[in-house]
């Protein structure tokens, strides 16, 4: 038997990185098998069958194109991909999202350089194991899908600054494109990247000139110039005039750049000559037609959905041109959702969620601000400025959902991997091996809270992670409930049962109940159809479905469950105190208003079936056929 | 499919992947991985057979044969040369390598990445579940054979003790090489139904067929593009019936080709052999295992540098009855027509194990009656004449023969010792002209498909020679050579790929189409509630029946057909099946005669006459539902 020492040999520096790229394999093996698990189980949460049902339209041919109310059109193309692999289902509709969030746990591989080889390792495994990260790798939205694209672009960028040339320029511009075409986020990232190449681009210049080096403290007092620049433009909050603060902002960045590049000049430099600089000159006339014009014809082919559909889908938030659509459509759409505020959470929303779940990566994180504050690089002041103009980008954009925190985490993680390099590159200390015991403790913690989460409670209302359109068990059941009814009625009566679901329920029951022949929606606050057979009627309207079907058998059961911190109308998280906090770290307990209501509400539903049908289920029932 | 389910998959994978240590062949890592697929296949297919004997089926007895199976390749994991991490990295370095680099695998790459996905889509639709709850086949091969394998399956999975009677012909043995449908059975305990037992091992093996087919083409012909081209020529392969298609193209226009009305390499009049994709390994699923069985046979006996390899091709060679008996036979013959060419002095331990642990497995399966379905026939299913026999191998296989006999003569395209050693596969295809060895003439074909699927790589040398020669000499005829070589690659596979465009499309023809209504599936699910050894009478007129398909239990006749092709007196059983349900004058002798139990009377069964009035006096009804009414005979009283 060989030893240890010869099956993992550690000498050279090509020996421990063949070990760190086969245990990222490992890592992202292990991810996998965490995202395929029960991965069908979890109700459909509302928007999840969305995705999954506008999907199965672009397989059936009757996709009309990008409709911004429900993102871009390159998912439905994925996982349209999935259903013709697969077939159509619940696992296949989120597998874009395990796809996505499998292949983001190697993505730090190439990043090693800049990272360092544990953190890679701890980035690696946080993603694998994040209880937001595997939640939303889980789920049939758009959003592990798109952080996944953000990090190609962050590689491709980094890549293109060290060595710039046409085939990175080209790997930037379709990362562009392939995230415009999937969520409006996009816009949000141009704006958060962006800024911070400015910026940086700025503090190359002033170097250049010869003024002493724009050290760490400029760039953060510049960084936080812009954070002031926010506050103040937060300020009245009139938020129709977002393209006001965006404007103030971008130009206080674009006076400093201009400012520098007059230092510069000055002294006959060049910006080309700076390191950002010639990422952009080197490429070439050449090289930026190519990428242009690639870019240009991607962004046409996935809107008109590859050259087949070019007047749009004439909704209320469309034009009749699905590439203007796609160009300036979703700006718009979004623009105009900024004072809606859907989800009612508050601006310190993410300072509370993010914490909540990922200590782990705040804490390492702290220790990366500090290793970019000693030693600054360039991808370190990237990691930094980005992780704090994104918290606060998505706190200030008036929509904030437990599945954006994704976005946010991204460049966290990405501080929190210079942060564990730092740990492990002074893990002598003394105080490094004490973070390295809170750390093991911390992993502890966030596994057993990402166990719990994803595979003992998905449905719980009490996870922050879980929202107001998540389904819960007794939805699933109902299904499979309808199905064996369909098969049992079919044979005793030589027809499909008659299904009444109240529109007030339609989702995620429409793409559930999609295979079964006689199913309509109506609301059900007037009459119910005489020939019902089942009727799935909302709480509100139980009662005169209830005196319309007197003899009908009636289950009532949860349709969606969610929780608002502190029971009012937005969420109030600081109602719950220090103790409040504590019990729902512990234990998922919510705190309660004065009121005594403690937020916890949901819709509720009633499923009423004929006497017919519940006499065929109980004689199923004693034969032992149909579960 | 579960994850305990792709546990089960990946713990046979590595099973195969020890056992391949027992070859002394430097095997690559695109190698070692397909064939531990069929090879693992195998091995915990047999171990779990020996526990299922002892303690019966069972997920303990799964999990028992699965260790065992584990304890045997761990003596293989030993011996392997490198670590899987090692040859990871030496097929990445290879990849690496200059596109023109000999050991470069990027065709293979190029193969896989064509077949897998096709593969998987034809998988997913394989059984779709329809509009009230019905179980519906996404194609011929399922509505048809994969009802038989599904109730082989069943008979393993819903009884509890291992019990060798077949569940299509009561009292009948078992005599069918059933291992595949054995191995789809062991993935019931880990969470799944036998349907989706089917699917799931289906695809899993078919996964490893091309990198196994390019496998044998570069081991042998030691060239990538034949071990490229070889492949492709054998799944895509068909006749001329896409000159039907371009009459239906005149009358419907191209989008007949999302809606194909007919098939292209099958018509049971003048097409025979069916695409090898569709009619032989989706349909028969023993060559799922037996078709890459035996190419690693060959494969290892061609290449082997040591006795111990020998014995291993040997082995592998004796315990292919029970999965595919056909492959068996040809390893077994043109292995060792191969060692003796070779000059090996350890002929005899490939020729021995192969005999001798295929005998009694061979004899077992031999039907009760073979003089009686075996009859010498000239010509197979054309009328006789040589320009008929021509015609029929023109339209069913197009310039295929040609080809091959080209590449056999031709010293540029197939060295001499090759061609000599496939030469005798010929054999196969003179013998479906003499002989019908089976009930059923079409069963011929799955003789020559032998001679189709090492032909094949023939073939592809022919061309490749053909290119490369045009290709050097840069004349004017070079490009017409090309031309001509384009031309021949796409008539060869034309039908084929229109066939394998259908089922993957799947939204044309006649499929999806029922194979068990809603409330069928229902009793099938009851059926397994009762005793292992309970007959049932149902329809004999349907290949729907699902007591054997779902619930495991021996009907007295099953689908009129496949019992025909099993050798058995069908007929009667046909007959007696349809008296009972009539409740003719007679039935309670029969009753008696086939150990009856339950009577099924469905849809089907009332199409077939059933009177329910007499069973409803006659016996007591045990069950009702959605249709479908089991009456329960009392043995006494009959």
């Amino acid at each position: 038997m060989r030893t240890l020492a010869v099956l993992i040999p550690l000498n050279t520096p090509k020996q421990r990185r063949r070990l760190m790229g086969w245990t990222v394999i490992a890592l992202v093996a292990f991810g996998l098998v965490l995202r395929l698990y029960e991965l069908g189980d979890r109700a459909l949460h509302h928007d999840e069958s969305l995705d999954a049902w506008f999907s199965q339209r672009y397989v059936e041919g009757t996709y009309q194109g990008y409709d911004p109310v429900y993102h871009g059109p390159l998912r439905f193309y994925v996982t349209a991909g999935f259903y013709w692999l697969f077939g159509t289902g619940v696992g296949s509709a989120r597998m874009i999202s395990v796809v996505s969030g499998t292949l983001l746990i190697g993505m730090p591989w190439f990043l090693r350089k800049r990272l360092g080889n544990a953190g890679v390792l701890v980035v690696a495994l946080i993603l694998a194991i994040s209880p937001s990260f595997l939640y939303f790798s889980r789920f049939a939205r758009e959003d592990a899908f798109f952080v996944l694209l953000t990090m190609v672009f962050i590689v491709v960028l980094f890549a293109h600054i060290d060595h710039p040339r046409e085939a990175t320029l080209i790997g930037l511009f379709l990362a562009l494109v392939a995230m415009w075409s999937v969520k409006e986020s996009v816009f949000i990232v141009v704006l958060v990247v962006g800024s911070f190449l400015l910026v940086e681009f700025a503090s190359q210049l002033w170097e250049q000139a010869g003024r002493r080096r724009m050290d760490s403290y400029a760039v953060v007092a510049w960084g936080l110039l812009g954070i002031a620049a926010f506050l103040f433009a937060l300020q009245g909050t009139v938020t129709d005039s977002m393209v006001f603060h965006m404007a103030w902002w971008g130009g206080s960045m674009l006076v400093f750049v201009g400012y520098a590049w007059y230092l510069s000049a000055k002294v006959s430099k060049s910006p080309a000559t700076t390191r950002l600089g010639g990422s952009v000159t080197k490429p070439g006339v050449d090289g930026w037609s190519s990428a242009v014009a690639i870019a240009i014809f991607s962004f046409m082919a996935i809107f008109t959905l590859f050259f087949t559909e070019w007047q749009g889908t004439n909704t209320p938030s469309t034009e009749s041109n699905s590439v203007i659509d796609g160009l300036v459509g979703g700006w718009k759409y979004w623009q105009s959702q900024q004072e809606v505020n859907r989800g009612g959470q508050p601006a310190t929303y993410y300072l509370f969620i993010i914490p909540a779940y990922e200590y782990l990566t705040i804490g390492l994180a702290l220790f990366g601000a500090r290793r970019v504050w000693v030693h600054s690089t360039l991808f370190g002041r990237f990691a930094l400025y980005t992780s704090i103009i994104s918290i606060a980008a998505y706190s200030y954009a008036g929509e904030r959902m437990p599945w954006l925190i994704l976005h946010p985490m991204l460049p966290l993680l990405l501080l929190a991997g210079l942060g564990a390099q730092d740990l492990w590159d002074h893990r002598h200390r003394a105080l490094a091996k004490g973070s390295a015991v809170v750390f093991v403790a911390a992993l502890v913690l966030t596994l057993a809270a990402s166990f719990q989460v994803n595979y003992v409670d998905p449905e719980n209302p009490r996870e922050m992670l879980t929202q107001a359109g998540q389904a819960t068990d007794d939805l699933a059941d109902t299904v499979d409930r309808l199905y064996v009814i369909d098969r049992l009625f079919q044979g005793e009566m030589g027809r499909s049962p008659k299904i009444v679901i109240d529109s007030e329920l339609s989702w995620p029951y429409v793409f559930y109940v999609r295979n079964l022949n006689n199913v309509l929606w109506q609301s059900l606050d007037t009459a119910v159809p005489a020939d019902a057979d089942v009727v799935i009627v909302a709480s509100d309207n139980r009662q005169g479905v209830a005196e319309g079907v007197p003899l009908f058998k009636a289950v009532e059961q949860n349709h969606r469950e969610w929780w608002v911190a502190g029971g009012g109308g937005t969420a109030d998280y600081f109602g719950g105190g220090i103790a409040g906090w504590w019990n729902w770290m512990v234990s998922r307990e919510t705190w309660a208003n004065d009121g005594g209501y403690d937020g916890v509400g949901g819709v509720s539903e009633t499923v009423f079936v004929s006497p017919q049908v519940a006499e065929m289920e109980l004689r199923a029932n004693d034969l032992g056929v149909g579960e | 499919m579960t994850l305990i389910t792709a546990l089960f998959l990946l713990l046979c994978i590595v099973v195969g992947y020890g056992i391949t240590g027992f070859v002394s062949l430097e095997l690559r890592l695109e190698e070692r991985l397909p064939i531990a697929v069929v090879v693992g296949s195998m091995v915990v297919t047999l171990t779990s057979l020996a526990t299922i004997a002892l303690v019966g089926f069972s997920g303990a007895a799964v999990v028992i044969g699965l260790l065992l199976a584990l304890a045997v390749s761990v003596f293989g994991w030993r011996r392997l040369p490198n670590t899987p991490r090692v040859d990871g990295t030496d097929f990445v370095r290879r990849l690496r390598q200059s596109g023109s680099a000999r050991d470069n695998p990027w065709p293979l790459l190029v193969l896989v990445s064509l077949c897998w996905p096709l593969t998987i889509r034809i998988m997913s639709l394989a059984y779709q579940t329809g509009p009230n709850g019905a179980v519906q086949a996404g194609h011929l091969s399922v509505f048809g054979d994969w009802q038989a394998h599904l109730a082989y399956g069943s008979a393993f999975a819903q009884r509890d003790g291992l019990d060798l009677t077949t569940p299509l012909a009561s009292g009948e043995d078992f005599a069918y090489h059933f291992g595949v449908d054995l191995f789809a059975a062991l993935t019931v305990p880990t969470g799944i139904d036998m349907p989706a037992g089917l699917t799931v091992t289906t695809g899993f093996l078919a996964l490893a067929i091309p990198p196994i087919l390019y496998m044998f083409g570069a081991r042998l012909f030691e060239r990538r593009s034949i071990a490229a081209l070889g492949p492709l020529i054998f799944l895509g392969a068909g006749g001329l019936g896409f000159f039907r298609f371009f009459d239906d193209v005149r009358a419907g226009g191209w989008g007949v080709l999302w809606r194909q009305s007919q098939d292209y390499t099958r018509d049971f009049d003048t097409l025979w052999m069916d695409n090898p994709v569709l009619g032989h390994l989706y349909a028969q699923r023993p060559t799922m295992i037996g078709f890459p069985a035996l190419l690693v046979v060959l494969t290892l006996v061609w290449r082997a540098v040591d006795r111990r390899t020998i014995l291993a091709a040997g082995v592998l060679t004796g315990l292919l009855p029970i999965f595919h008996t056909f492959s068996w036979g040809t390893a077994l013959l043109l292995g060792s027509f191969w060692v003796v060419l070779r000059r090996r002095q350890d002929a005899l331990w490939f020729v021995v194990p192969a005999v001798a642990l295929a005998a009694p497995v061979v004899a077992w399966l031999v039907p009760p009656s073979p003089s009686g379905t075996f009859r010498w026939h000239w010509a197979w299913v054309s009328d006789g004449a040589p320009w008929d026999i021509a015609w029929f191998w023109a339209w069913n296989t197009g310039l295929f023969p040609v080809l091959f006999v080209m590449g056999l003569t031709w010293r540029a395209a197939v060295r001499r010792e090759l061609a000599i050693a496939i030469a005798p596969i010929w054999l196969w295809w003179v013998g479906v002209h003499l002989a019908l060895p089976h009930p059923w003439p079409g069963n011929n074909a799955k003789y020559a498909i032998f001679w189709w699927m090492l032909g094949a790589f023939v073939v592809a040398a022919v061309l490749v020679e053909l290119v490369r020669e045009a290709t050097q000499k840069k004349s004017a005829t070079s490009s017409i050579t090309l031309g001509f070589v384009v031309i021949i690659f796409v008539s060869l596979i034309a039908s084929g790929s229109l066939d394998i465009l259908a089922a993957v499309d799947g939204s044309g023809g006649a499929y999806p189409a029922t194979t068990m209504s809603g409330g069928e599936v229902l009793v099938g699910e009851w059926a397994q509630s009762t005793a292992d050894d309970a007959v049932f009478v149902s329809t004999p007129d349907s290949t729907s029946q699902p007591v054997s398909a779902l619930g495991g239990r021996q009907v007295v006749s099953a689908s009129s057909g496949w019992v025909y092709d099993l050798g058995l007196n069908w007929l009667e059983r046909a007959e007696d099946s349809k008296a009972m349900l009539r409740g003719d004058a007679g039935t309670e002798e029969l009753v008696a005669k086939y150990g009856v139990d339950f009577v099924v009377v469905g849809p089907g069964e009332l199409r077939a006459g059933a009177n329910v009035s007499y069973w409803d006096a006659a016996a007591t009804l045990v069950y009702d539902l959605s249709g479908v009414r089991v009456y329960e005979v009392d043995q006494e009283r009959s």
